[in-house]
């Protein structure tokens, strides 16, 4: 028992700690229409945005990805559908407000929040919806960003934290019930030649 | 990426316009800027930065004006915010100028963008005259002109405003800064930033001056 307290305790020193967390690069950059899959080009259609499409391309380390951004006229949220580079999709993620998750999430987070960091700032969140095609377009069409029995909800947030006197920006991936799924460090961008 | 290089365009136009208002003067504004992070919570910052006037009241000049190299070191307090002090020597006319530095800059709340808000108090000591004091705000923010965030080997814009409040032996004076220069983001720690900076003052008791310089900055860090 008292054995595998021990290991418990350090394998959530090990989650917790950020300098160990895998390190996230991304690259992005725009492209035209024209390079866009077809797949993809449809699927976007279909949730009938008035506003202008704009296309990403989205670099990792292991993966390449292809993500259409609007801007939702009627709830004024951002819109980040993501594909793969043959067209495929795969989610769609909106930014949110902290008011609008569930009471429920938001109190699991900030519990973990708290008691993994000394310090902790939330820079942007947002709702992402996985799971099948239909039930998305369907909850994306009606511009909800509440969770649904139909579509998977995940919550990334964008946070600066201090450990330990270390500061980092994580990515951190909740799901619905606010419990933690994931934690990347992004790499800090260098202002110095904004400071100076 | 049109809407930037417009912008970037009016501001040229507007630059030259305005010339005629005020006694001119235009030059170059070489720096050399060098950051070395000494622990997760201190960093050093060098900067040698030189001054050639090249024209004046219309008239073609070559006026080397003066040399500044400056010391400053900064604290991170928070999340968001460093404190930093430091000093600054400049070369002019024979003479050494000094100057000492208190900061406080903090970044803005723009995940992709970078927007930092600075505030400077300085005083500055000229022998033969009396001490000067500034207290001096700053926001300056960048674009990337491809995509939403900066990437290795992407354009960028970035763009300053500054306001200077001196006092001088009960005489004060309001300085203006306008910055708007092209970068190149080489990688993270490494960057090259060409632009204008405009700088208008003694326009609150006089007809003003403006002093416009083209700027070639390195920003190194390590």
């Amino acid at each position: 028992m008292k054995l595998a307290r021990i290991i418990l305790s350090l394998c959530f020193l090990v989650v917790v700690n950020p300098s160990q967390a895998q390190v996230k690069y991304e690259k992005e950059y725009r492209i035209d229409r024209e390079q866009v899959p077809d797949s993809a080009l449809f699927f976007i259609n279909e949730l009938a945005f008035s506003k202008r499409i704009k296309w990403y391309k989205e670099e990792g380390l292991e993966r390449t990805s292809i993500e259409a951004k609007t801007k939702s006229k009627k709830t004024k949220k951002r819109y980040s559908i993501e594909f793969s580079k043959t067209g495929a999709f795969e989610d769609v993620e909106i930014e949110v407000d902290w008011e609008d998750m569930p009471r429920s999430t938001q109190t699991a987070i900030c519990t973990y929040l708290e008691r993994t960091f000394d310090k902790f700032k939330i820079q942007k969140i947002q709702v992402q919806f996985t799971g099948a095609l239909q039930p998305i377009q369907a909850q994306v069409k009606a511009r909800s960003v509440e969770p649904s029995n139909t579509v998977k909800t995940r919550y990334e947030l964008i946070t600066k934290v201090k450990v330990k006197e270390e500061f980092y920006r994580m990515e951190l991936l909740f799901g619905e019930g606010g419990n933690l799924l994931q934690q990347s460090r992004l790499v800090s961008k260098n202002m110095d030649n904004l400071e100076y | 990426m049109n809407i930037r290089i417009l912008l970037l365009s009016l501001f040229l136009f507007v630059s030259a316009g305005i010339q005629a208002q005020f006694r001119s003067q235009y030059g170059l504004l070489p720096a050399i800027n060098i950051n070395k992070k000494v622990n997760p919570q201190y960093k050093l910052n060098f900067k040698l930065e030189g001054r050639q006037r090249l024209y004046q009241q219309g008239e073609a000049t070559a006026d080397y004006q003066l040399t500044d190299m400056a010391l400053v070191l900064a604290r991170r307090v928070g999340l968001d915010h460093n404190l930093a002090g430091g000093y600054l020597i400049r070369f002019q006319d024979g003479q050494r100028i000094h100057r000492f530095i208190q900061q406080w800059s903090f970044e803005g709340g723009f995940t992709n963008l970078g927007l930092v808000h600075r505030f400077v108090l300085d005083q500055t000591f000229t022998p033969e005259e009396a001490t000067q004091f500034r207290l001096r705000y700053r926001a300056a923010i960048q674009l990337p002109l491809s995509g939403q965030s900066l990437n290795e080997r992407e354009l960028y814009l970035k763009m300053s405003n500054e306001y200077l409040g001196e006092l001088q032996a009960a005489e004060y004076d309001l300085e203006i800064r306008l910055v708007l220069a092209l970068g190149f983001h080489i990688t993270d720690n490494n960057k090259i930033e060409l632009g204008l900076d405009n700088r208008l003052d003694a326009f609150l008791q006089d007809q003003g001056r403006l002093r416009s310089w083209s700027i070639l900055s390195w920003y190194r860090a390590f």
